[in-house]
Protein backbone atom coordinates (compact mmCIF):
# COMPACT_ATOMS: atom_id res chain seq x y z
CA UNK A 1 0.00 0.00 0.00
CA UNK A 2 1.75 3.52 -1.01
CA UNK A 3 1.99 5.81 1.39
CA UNK A 4 0.14 9.05 1.15
CA UNK A 5 3.18 11.00 0.44
CA UNK A 6 3.64 8.87 -2.35
CA UNK A 7 0.43 9.28 -3.53
CA UNK A 8 0.20 12.98 -3.08
CA UNK A 9 3.22 13.20 -5.38
CA UNK A 10 1.46 11.13 -7.81
CA UNK A 11 -1.69 13.25 -7.36
CA UNK A 12 0.64 16.45 -7.89
CA UNK A 13 1.73 15.30 -11.11
CA UNK A 14 -1.53 14.34 -12.37
CA UNK A 15 -2.21 10.71 -11.66
CA UNK A 16 -5.70 10.32 -11.08
CA UNK A 17 -5.71 6.58 -10.23
CA UNK A 18 -3.64 7.54 -7.22
CA UNK A 19 -6.01 10.40 -6.90
CA UNK A 20 -8.78 7.97 -6.65
CA UNK A 21 -6.94 5.60 -4.14
CA UNK A 22 -6.35 8.70 -1.73
CA UNK A 23 -10.29 9.18 -2.33
CA UNK A 24 -11.26 6.11 -1.00
CA UNK A 25 -8.95 6.06 1.71
CA UNK A 26 -10.16 9.67 2.94
CA UNK A 27 -13.39 10.44 1.98
CA UNK A 28 -15.18 8.61 4.56
CA UNK A 29 -13.13 9.92 7.45
CA UNK A 30 -13.86 13.64 5.48
CA UNK A 31 -17.16 13.15 5.75
CA UNK A 32 -17.92 11.65 9.18
CA UNK A 33 -15.60 14.92 10.54
CA UNK A 34 -17.93 17.30 8.51
CA UNK A 35 -20.91 15.13 9.64
CA UNK A 36 -20.10 15.47 13.23
CA UNK A 37 -18.97 18.87 13.27
CA UNK A 38 -22.26 20.69 11.21
CA UNK A 39 -24.81 17.77 11.93
CA UNK A 40 -25.92 17.86 8.06
CA UNK A 41 -25.51 15.08 6.18
CA UNK A 42 -26.54 16.01 2.95
CA UNK A 43 -24.20 18.97 3.68
CA UNK A 44 -21.60 16.71 4.55
CA UNK A 45 -21.84 14.79 1.17
CA UNK A 46 -21.43 17.76 -0.91
CA UNK A 47 -18.72 19.38 0.90
CA UNK A 48 -16.90 16.15 1.12
CA UNK A 49 -17.28 15.63 -2.86
CA UNK A 50 -16.30 19.47 -3.68
CA UNK A 51 -13.72 19.35 -1.25
CA UNK A 52 -11.58 16.73 -3.18
CA UNK A 53 -12.45 18.71 -6.40
CA UNK A 54 -10.84 21.77 -4.84
CA UNK A 55 -7.62 18.65 -3.93
CA UNK A 56 -7.61 17.90 -7.67
CA UNK A 57 -8.29 21.02 -9.50
CA UNK A 58 -5.25 22.49 -6.96
CA UNK A 59 -3.36 20.18 -7.13
CA UNK A 60 -0.03 21.76 -8.49
CA UNK A 61 0.23 23.26 -4.41
CA UNK A 62 -0.30 20.28 -2.92
CA UNK A 63 2.36 19.76 -0.15
CA UNK A 64 3.25 16.33 0.00
CA UNK A 65 4.88 15.99 2.95
CA UNK A 66 1.98 17.54 4.98
CA UNK A 67 -0.76 15.24 6.68
CA UNK A 68 -3.52 15.36 4.37
CA UNK A 69 -6.02 14.55 6.54
CA UNK A 70 -5.87 18.28 8.13
CA UNK A 71 -5.20 19.98 4.93
CA UNK A 72 -8.39 18.30 3.43
CA UNK A 73 -10.39 18.70 7.08
CA UNK A 74 -9.38 23.20 6.79
CA UNK A 75 -10.69 23.13 3.14
CA UNK A 76 -14.22 21.39 3.86
CA UNK A 77 -14.33 24.22 6.72
CA UNK A 78 -13.56 27.04 4.40
CA UNK A 79 -15.97 25.93 1.70
CA UNK A 80 -18.81 25.11 4.28
CA UNK A 81 -18.28 28.85 5.69
CA UNK A 82 -18.25 29.73 1.42
CA UNK A 83 -21.51 28.26 1.25
CA UNK A 84 -23.02 29.64 3.87
CA UNK A 85 -21.60 33.30 3.05
CA UNK A 86 -23.19 32.71 -0.82
CA UNK A 87 -26.52 31.74 0.75
CA UNK A 88 -26.44 34.39 2.95
CA UNK A 89 -25.84 37.08 0.35
CA UNK A 90 -28.35 35.01 -2.34
CA UNK A 91 -30.82 35.81 0.91
CA UNK A 92 -29.71 39.39 1.86
CA UNK A 93 -30.07 37.85 5.25
CA UNK A 94 -27.97 36.07 8.21
CA UNK A 95 -30.56 33.67 9.14
CA UNK A 96 -28.82 30.70 6.95
CA UNK A 97 -25.89 30.80 9.60
CA UNK A 98 -27.92 29.33 12.05
CA UNK A 99 -27.79 26.43 10.78
CA UNK A 100 -24.04 26.09 11.43
CA UNK A 101 -24.07 27.42 15.16
CA UNK A 102 -27.27 26.04 16.08
CA UNK A 103 -26.42 22.23 14.82
CA UNK A 104 -29.70 20.46 13.40
CA UNK A 105 -31.24 19.43 16.54
CA UNK A 106 -30.35 14.89 16.08
CA UNK A 107 -33.49 13.28 16.58
CA UNK A 108 -32.90 9.78 18.70
CA UNK A 109 -32.64 7.07 16.05
CA UNK A 110 -35.79 5.28 15.34
CA UNK A 111 -34.14 2.20 15.09
CA UNK A 112 -34.84 0.55 18.26
CA UNK A 113 -31.93 -2.17 18.10
CA UNK A 114 -29.64 0.93 18.58
CA UNK A 115 -29.02 0.60 22.70
CA UNK A 116 -29.57 3.91 24.18
CA UNK A 117 -25.82 3.49 24.89
CA UNK A 118 -25.05 3.72 21.91
CA UNK A 119 -27.24 6.71 21.00
CA UNK A 120 -25.09 8.85 24.24
CA UNK A 121 -22.07 7.90 22.97
CA UNK A 122 -22.80 9.19 19.53
CA UNK A 123 -24.14 12.71 21.00
CA UNK A 124 -21.24 12.90 23.36
CA UNK A 125 -18.84 11.91 20.43
CA UNK A 126 -20.56 14.69 18.21
CA UNK A 127 -20.83 17.33 20.94
CA UNK A 128 -18.18 17.00 23.54
CA UNK A 129 -15.04 16.26 21.58
CA UNK A 130 -12.78 18.78 20.36
CA UNK A 131 -12.16 18.40 16.64
CA UNK A 132 -9.21 16.73 16.26
CA UNK A 133 -9.77 14.38 19.25
CA UNK A 134 -13.15 13.34 17.41
CA UNK A 135 -11.26 12.64 14.24
CA UNK A 136 -8.89 10.18 16.07
CA UNK A 137 -11.11 8.27 17.94
CA UNK A 138 -13.36 7.92 14.39
CA UNK A 139 -10.82 6.32 13.10
CA UNK A 140 -10.30 4.30 15.66
CA UNK A 141 -13.54 3.30 16.14
CA UNK A 142 -15.48 3.61 13.01
CA UNK A 143 -12.34 2.83 10.28
CA UNK A 144 -10.84 0.15 12.58
CA UNK A 145 -7.35 1.35 12.35
CA UNK A 146 -4.66 0.77 14.46
CA UNK A 147 -2.82 3.56 16.39
CA UNK A 148 -0.06 3.12 14.66
CA UNK A 149 -1.77 3.89 11.16
CA UNK A 150 -3.67 6.69 12.69
CA UNK A 151 -0.48 8.55 13.90
CA UNK A 152 1.00 7.97 10.16
CA UNK A 153 -2.26 9.71 8.74
CA UNK A 154 -2.24 12.44 10.57
CA UNK A 155 1.59 12.80 10.98
CA UNK A 156 1.55 12.76 14.91
CA UNK A 157 2.92 10.32 17.05
CA UNK A 158 1.54 7.29 18.52
CA UNK A 159 1.98 8.43 21.85
CA UNK A 160 -0.56 11.33 20.67
CA UNK A 161 -2.56 8.84 19.53
CA UNK A 162 -2.90 7.01 22.67
CA UNK A 163 -3.45 10.03 24.70
CA UNK A 164 -6.57 11.42 22.35
CA UNK A 165 -8.03 8.35 22.50
CA UNK A 166 -8.05 7.93 26.12
CA UNK A 167 -8.99 11.46 26.65
CA UNK A 168 -11.97 10.93 24.30
CA UNK A 169 -13.07 7.35 26.37
CA UNK A 170 -13.04 9.55 29.38
CA UNK A 171 -15.15 12.28 28.14
CA UNK A 172 -17.59 10.05 26.65
CA UNK A 173 -17.63 7.52 29.71
CA UNK A 174 -18.32 10.37 31.78
CA UNK A 175 -21.11 11.90 29.81
CA UNK A 176 -22.60 8.41 29.28
CA UNK A 177 -21.99 7.37 33.04
CA UNK A 178 -26.11 6.86 33.89
CA UNK A 179 -26.40 4.62 30.76
CA UNK A 180 -23.11 2.18 32.01
CA UNK B 1 -4.46 3.48 35.46
CA UNK B 2 -3.90 6.84 34.40
CA UNK B 3 -3.23 6.33 30.62
CA UNK B 4 -4.44 4.61 27.64
CA UNK B 5 -1.19 1.82 27.50
CA UNK B 6 -1.88 0.98 31.34
CA UNK B 7 -5.59 0.37 30.76
CA UNK B 8 -4.82 -1.08 27.02
CA UNK B 9 -2.26 -3.50 29.32
CA UNK B 10 -5.30 -4.32 31.90
CA UNK B 11 -7.26 -5.53 29.09
CA UNK B 12 -4.80 -7.28 27.44
CA UNK B 13 -3.98 -9.47 30.49
CA UNK B 14 -7.50 -9.69 30.99
CA UNK B 15 -6.40 -7.99 34.86
CA UNK B 16 -8.62 -5.76 36.41
CA UNK B 17 -6.98 -2.98 38.75
CA UNK B 18 -7.64 -4.08 42.73
CA UNK B 19 -8.71 -0.51 43.73
CA UNK B 20 -12.93 -0.98 42.85
CA UNK B 21 -13.16 2.46 41.93
CA UNK B 22 -10.57 2.14 40.00
CA UNK B 23 -12.17 -1.24 38.57
CA UNK B 24 -15.35 -0.35 37.95
CA UNK B 25 -13.86 2.81 35.85
CA UNK B 26 -11.63 -0.10 33.69
CA UNK B 27 -15.19 -1.84 33.26
CA UNK B 28 -17.11 1.27 31.68
CA UNK B 29 -14.36 2.41 29.83
CA UNK B 30 -14.22 -1.03 28.32
CA UNK B 31 -18.04 -0.82 27.72
CA UNK B 32 -17.62 3.03 26.03
CA UNK B 33 -14.82 1.30 23.61
CA UNK B 34 -16.82 -1.53 22.52
CA UNK B 35 -20.17 0.05 21.87
CA UNK B 36 -18.17 3.11 20.13
CA UNK B 37 -17.60 0.93 17.54
CA UNK B 38 -21.25 -0.08 16.64
CA UNK B 39 -22.66 3.29 16.79
CA UNK B 40 -22.90 3.87 13.13
CA UNK B 41 -22.61 7.39 11.78
CA UNK B 42 -24.16 7.55 7.90
CA UNK B 43 -22.92 5.62 5.47
CA UNK B 44 -20.10 8.36 3.76
CA UNK B 45 -21.31 5.74 0.16
CA UNK B 46 -17.63 6.29 -0.97
CA UNK B 47 -18.23 4.51 -3.94
CA UNK B 48 -21.03 6.64 -5.38
CA UNK B 49 -19.62 9.74 -4.05
CA UNK B 50 -16.23 8.71 -6.11
CA UNK B 51 -18.66 8.13 -9.49
CA UNK B 52 -20.07 11.33 -9.14
CA UNK B 53 -16.68 13.47 -8.57
CA UNK B 54 -14.83 11.59 -11.43
CA UNK B 55 -17.27 12.81 -13.90
CA UNK B 56 -16.94 16.07 -12.42
CA UNK B 57 -13.10 16.36 -12.78
CA UNK B 58 -12.27 17.28 -15.81
CA UNK B 59 -15.07 20.06 -15.47
CA UNK B 60 -12.69 22.75 -15.57
CA UNK B 61 -8.87 22.80 -16.11
CA UNK B 62 -6.57 22.94 -12.71
CA UNK B 63 -5.45 26.54 -12.56
CA UNK B 64 -1.86 26.85 -13.93
CA UNK B 65 0.65 27.20 -11.83
CA UNK B 66 1.79 30.85 -11.66
CA UNK B 67 4.74 30.43 -14.23
CA UNK B 68 8.22 31.89 -13.75
CA UNK B 69 7.73 34.72 -15.92
CA UNK B 70 4.18 35.49 -14.71
CA UNK B 71 5.14 36.50 -11.57
CA UNK B 72 7.25 39.53 -12.01
CA UNK B 73 5.08 40.90 -14.85
CA UNK B 74 2.91 41.20 -12.30
CA UNK B 75 5.08 43.10 -9.89
CA UNK B 76 5.45 45.37 -12.71
CA UNK B 77 2.34 45.57 -13.45
CA UNK B 78 1.35 46.59 -9.89
CA UNK B 79 4.32 49.27 -9.55
CA UNK B 80 2.91 51.15 -12.67
CA UNK B 81 -0.77 50.81 -11.14
CA UNK B 82 0.67 52.37 -8.09
CA UNK B 83 2.34 55.14 -10.38
CA UNK B 84 -0.40 55.92 -12.26
CA UNK B 85 -2.83 55.88 -8.54
CA UNK B 86 -0.26 58.49 -7.03
CA UNK B 87 -0.20 60.89 -10.21
CA UNK B 88 -3.78 60.93 -10.04
CA UNK B 89 -3.53 61.73 -7.00
CA UNK B 90 -1.26 64.29 -6.59
CA UNK B 91 -2.65 66.07 -9.98
CA UNK B 92 -4.08 69.19 -8.83
CA UNK B 93 -8.06 68.91 -9.43
CA UNK B 94 -7.93 65.44 -7.80
CA UNK B 95 -10.75 64.96 -5.38
CA UNK B 96 -10.05 65.66 -1.77
CA UNK B 97 -10.16 62.63 0.87
CA UNK B 98 -12.13 62.75 4.36
CA UNK B 99 -11.10 60.39 6.21
CA UNK B 100 -11.27 58.65 9.53
CA UNK B 101 -9.17 56.15 10.70
CA UNK B 102 -9.89 53.40 12.87
CA UNK B 103 -10.01 54.24 16.35
CA UNK B 104 -11.75 57.72 15.61
CA UNK B 105 -14.54 59.89 14.72
CA UNK B 106 -14.01 62.64 12.84
CA UNK B 107 -16.67 65.64 11.89
CA UNK B 108 -16.45 68.08 8.61
CA UNK B 109 -18.30 70.90 6.94
CA UNK B 110 -19.03 70.91 3.06
CA UNK B 111 -18.71 73.45 0.96
CA UNK B 112 -22.30 73.57 0.37
CA UNK B 113 -23.14 73.91 4.47
CA UNK B 114 -23.71 70.51 4.62
CA UNK B 115 -22.24 68.08 7.19
CA UNK B 116 -21.08 64.88 7.70
CA UNK B 117 -19.80 62.78 10.54
CA UNK B 118 -17.47 60.02 9.91
CA UNK B 119 -17.75 56.66 11.43
CA UNK B 120 -14.34 54.98 12.04
CA UNK B 121 -12.14 53.27 8.91
CA UNK B 122 -14.52 55.66 6.71
CA UNK B 123 -13.58 57.49 3.85
CA UNK B 124 -15.15 60.29 1.72
CA UNK B 125 -13.81 61.35 -1.71
CA UNK B 126 -15.45 64.87 -2.81
CA UNK B 127 -15.64 66.13 -6.25
CA UNK B 128 -13.19 69.04 -7.15
CA UNK B 129 -16.57 70.50 -8.22
CA UNK B 130 -18.58 69.72 -5.23
CA UNK B 131 -20.81 72.82 -4.27
CA UNK B 132 -20.45 73.99 -7.96
CA UNK B 133 -22.15 72.00 -10.32
CA UNK B 134 -22.62 69.08 -8.03
CA UNK B 135 -22.67 67.80 -4.64
CA UNK B 136 -21.19 64.59 -5.58
CA UNK B 137 -19.15 62.27 -3.25
CA UNK B 138 -18.35 58.92 -2.71
CA UNK B 139 -18.39 56.83 0.58
CA UNK B 140 -16.56 53.66 1.89
CA UNK B 141 -17.41 52.84 5.22
CA UNK B 142 -20.06 54.67 7.77
CA UNK B 143 -21.02 58.48 7.65
CA UNK B 144 -24.19 60.29 8.95
CA UNK B 145 -24.91 63.10 6.67
CA UNK B 146 -26.91 66.48 7.50
CA UNK B 147 -27.50 67.60 4.55
CA UNK B 148 -28.78 71.53 3.87
CA UNK B 149 -31.29 71.69 1.53
CA UNK B 150 -30.32 73.15 -1.82
CA UNK B 151 -30.93 73.55 -5.69
CA UNK B 152 -28.36 71.13 -6.27
CA UNK B 153 -28.89 67.28 -5.76
CA UNK B 154 -26.58 65.57 -3.34
CA UNK B 155 -24.94 62.20 -3.83
CA UNK B 156 -23.78 59.85 -1.66
CA UNK B 157 -22.24 57.31 -3.99
CA UNK B 158 -20.88 53.87 -2.54
CA UNK B 159 -19.95 50.85 -4.18
CA UNK B 160 -23.48 49.08 -4.43
CA UNK B 161 -25.67 52.05 -4.34
CA UNK B 162 -26.37 55.56 -4.96
CA UNK B 163 -28.55 57.66 -2.76
CA UNK B 164 -29.47 61.10 -4.00
CA UNK B 165 -31.59 63.64 -1.56
CA UNK B 166 -32.48 67.06 -1.46
CA UNK B 167 -32.17 68.31 2.24
CA UNK B 168 -32.24 65.47 5.20
CA UNK B 169 -30.65 63.50 8.09
CA UNK B 170 -29.08 60.10 6.85
CA UNK B 171 -26.65 57.35 7.72
CA UNK B 172 -24.72 55.22 4.93
CA UNK B 173 -22.99 52.16 5.93
CA UNK B 174 -21.35 50.81 3.14
CA UNK B 175 -18.53 48.11 3.16
CA UNK B 176 -18.08 44.59 2.31
CA UNK B 177 -20.41 44.91 -0.43
CA UNK B 178 -23.30 45.79 0.96
CA UNK B 179 -24.97 49.47 1.27
CA UNK B 180 -27.27 50.14 3.85
CA UNK B 181 -29.45 53.86 4.01
CA UNK B 182 -30.92 54.36 7.00
CA UNK B 183 -33.06 57.85 7.06
CA UNK B 184 -33.91 60.03 10.35
CA UNK B 185 -35.45 62.84 8.19
CA UNK B 186 -36.66 63.64 5.20
CA UNK B 187 -36.61 61.62 1.36
CA UNK B 188 -33.51 59.90 0.14
CA UNK B 189 -33.62 58.03 -3.25
CA UNK B 190 -31.26 55.00 -3.52
CA UNK B 191 -30.30 53.24 -6.61
CA UNK B 192 -28.47 49.96 -7.43
CA UNK B 193 -27.88 48.60 -10.99
CA UNK B 194 -31.21 49.62 -12.73
CA UNK B 195 -32.72 53.47 -12.24
CA UNK B 196 -36.06 52.17 -12.53
CA UNK B 197 -35.74 50.03 -9.56
CA UNK B 198 -34.54 53.23 -7.17
CA UNK B 199 -36.40 52.99 -4.07
CA UNK B 200 -37.87 55.88 -2.17
CA UNK B 201 -36.90 55.68 1.92
CA UNK B 202 -38.64 58.07 4.34
CA UNK B 203 -37.99 59.21 7.93
CA UNK B 204 -37.44 56.00 10.15
CA UNK B 205 -36.97 53.72 6.95
CA UNK B 206 -34.03 51.70 5.81
CA UNK B 207 -33.12 49.64 2.49
CA UNK B 208 -29.87 47.22 1.38
CA UNK B 209 -28.05 47.24 -1.47
CA UNK B 210 -25.48 44.47 -2.39
CA UNK B 211 -22.97 45.05 -5.18
CA UNK B 212 -24.45 44.60 -8.33
CA UNK B 213 -27.74 44.49 -7.36
CA UNK B 214 -31.45 47.05 -6.54
CA UNK B 215 -32.12 48.07 -3.06
CA UNK B 216 -34.61 46.62 -1.04
CA UNK B 217 -38.08 47.64 -0.22
CA UNK B 218 -37.89 50.27 2.43
CA UNK B 219 -37.96 48.34 5.58
CA UNK B 220 -38.98 50.53 8.96
CA UNK B 221 -36.66 50.93 11.35
CA UNK B 222 -36.65 49.68 14.72
CA UNK B 223 -35.30 52.24 16.88
CA UNK B 224 -35.86 55.30 14.68
CA UNK B 225 -33.38 56.51 12.21
CA UNK B 226 -30.56 57.60 14.31
CA UNK B 227 -27.43 55.86 13.96
CA UNK B 228 -26.24 54.08 17.00
CA UNK B 229 -23.09 54.93 16.33
CA UNK B 230 -23.39 58.69 16.95
CA UNK B 231 -24.13 58.42 20.49
CA UNK B 232 -21.50 56.05 21.46
CA UNK B 233 -23.79 52.99 21.35
CA UNK B 234 -23.73 49.73 19.22
CA UNK B 235 -26.71 48.09 18.61
CA UNK B 236 -26.80 44.44 17.72
CA UNK B 237 -30.38 43.18 15.96
CA UNK B 238 -29.69 39.45 15.16
CA UNK B 239 -25.94 40.41 14.11
CA UNK B 240 -23.15 37.53 13.59
CA UNK B 241 -20.58 38.02 16.18
CA UNK B 242 -18.39 38.18 13.13
CA UNK B 243 -19.72 41.89 12.18
CA UNK B 244 -20.24 43.35 15.50
CA UNK B 245 -16.71 42.61 16.18
CA UNK B 246 -15.24 43.83 13.37
CA UNK B 247 -16.87 47.45 14.17
CA UNK B 248 -15.81 47.33 17.76
CA UNK B 249 -12.48 46.74 16.06
CA UNK B 250 -12.72 49.23 13.51
CA UNK B 251 -14.13 51.83 16.67
CA UNK B 252 -11.49 51.12 18.96
CA UNK B 253 -8.46 50.13 16.59
CA UNK B 254 -8.42 46.86 18.71
CA UNK B 255 -8.20 43.73 17.35
CA UNK B 256 -10.81 41.09 18.31
CA UNK B 257 -10.12 36.82 17.16
CA UNK B 258 -12.13 33.87 17.97
CA UNK B 259 -10.32 30.77 18.83
CA UNK B 260 -13.31 28.84 17.52
CA UNK B 261 -14.36 30.12 14.22
CA UNK B 262 -17.59 28.90 14.18
CA UNK B 263 -18.32 31.22 17.29
CA UNK B 264 -18.03 34.44 14.59
CA UNK B 265 -21.37 32.90 12.90
CA UNK B 266 -23.08 33.06 15.97
CA UNK B 267 -25.79 35.76 16.30
CA UNK B 268 -26.16 38.32 18.98
CA UNK B 269 -29.10 40.77 19.70
CA UNK B 270 -29.07 43.75 22.29
CA UNK B 271 -27.27 47.17 22.60
CA UNK B 272 -24.15 48.02 23.83
CA UNK B 273 -22.97 51.28 25.15
CA UNK B 274 -19.22 51.94 24.12
CA UNK B 275 -16.93 53.11 27.25
CA UNK B 276 -13.96 51.30 26.15
CA UNK B 277 -13.14 48.17 23.86
CA UNK B 278 -12.65 45.80 26.65
CA UNK B 279 -16.16 47.01 28.10
CA UNK B 280 -17.86 45.85 25.07
CA UNK B 281 -15.74 42.72 24.15
CA UNK B 282 -16.50 41.32 28.20
CA UNK B 283 -20.20 42.25 27.75
CA UNK B 284 -20.24 40.60 24.46
CA UNK B 285 -18.74 37.37 26.46
CA UNK B 286 -21.32 37.33 29.11
CA UNK B 287 -23.79 37.43 26.16
CA UNK B 288 -22.23 34.11 24.98
CA UNK B 289 -20.94 32.56 27.93
CA UNK B 290 -17.75 32.42 26.89
CA UNK B 291 -14.27 33.98 28.40
CA UNK B 292 -11.47 36.18 26.69
CA UNK B 293 -8.04 37.23 27.49
CA UNK B 294 -6.21 40.03 26.87
CA UNK B 295 -2.79 40.37 25.00
CA UNK B 296 -2.23 44.05 24.43
CA UNK B 297 -4.69 45.54 21.76
CA UNK B 298 -5.86 41.85 20.81
CA UNK B 299 -8.80 40.84 22.22
CA UNK B 300 -8.94 36.45 22.26
CA UNK B 301 -12.37 35.42 23.05
CA UNK B 302 -12.25 31.35 24.02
Amino acid sequence: MSSDETLLQKVKDGDADAFQTLFERYHGSLFRALFYKYGDEDLARDIAQDTFLKVWRNRQRLKPELAFMPYIMKLGRNLTLDHFKYEEVRNKHRESLRFLTEKQSRTPDKDLQKSMLEERIRLAVADELPEKRRVVFLMSRVEGLSNQEIADRLKISKKTVENQLYQALKTIRKKCVNYL
Amino acid sequence: MSTFNDWQANRAENGRPKDPEQSRMHDELERVWQAAASTRPPDPRTAAAWTAVRARLEETPPAPAWQGWLRPALALAAVLVAALALWIWLRPDAPRALTAERGERQVFALADGSTVELNADSRIEIAPAFGETSRDLRLAGEAYFDVRPGALPFRVRTEAATIEVKGTRFNVYARDGRTKTTVEEGVVLVTGLSPDKAVELRAGEYAECLVGGDPSQPAALARGGRPDWLDGKLVMDGESLANVCAEIERRFNVAIVFEDRDLALETVSGMLAQKSAEDMVSAICILLNQSYRRQGETFIIQ
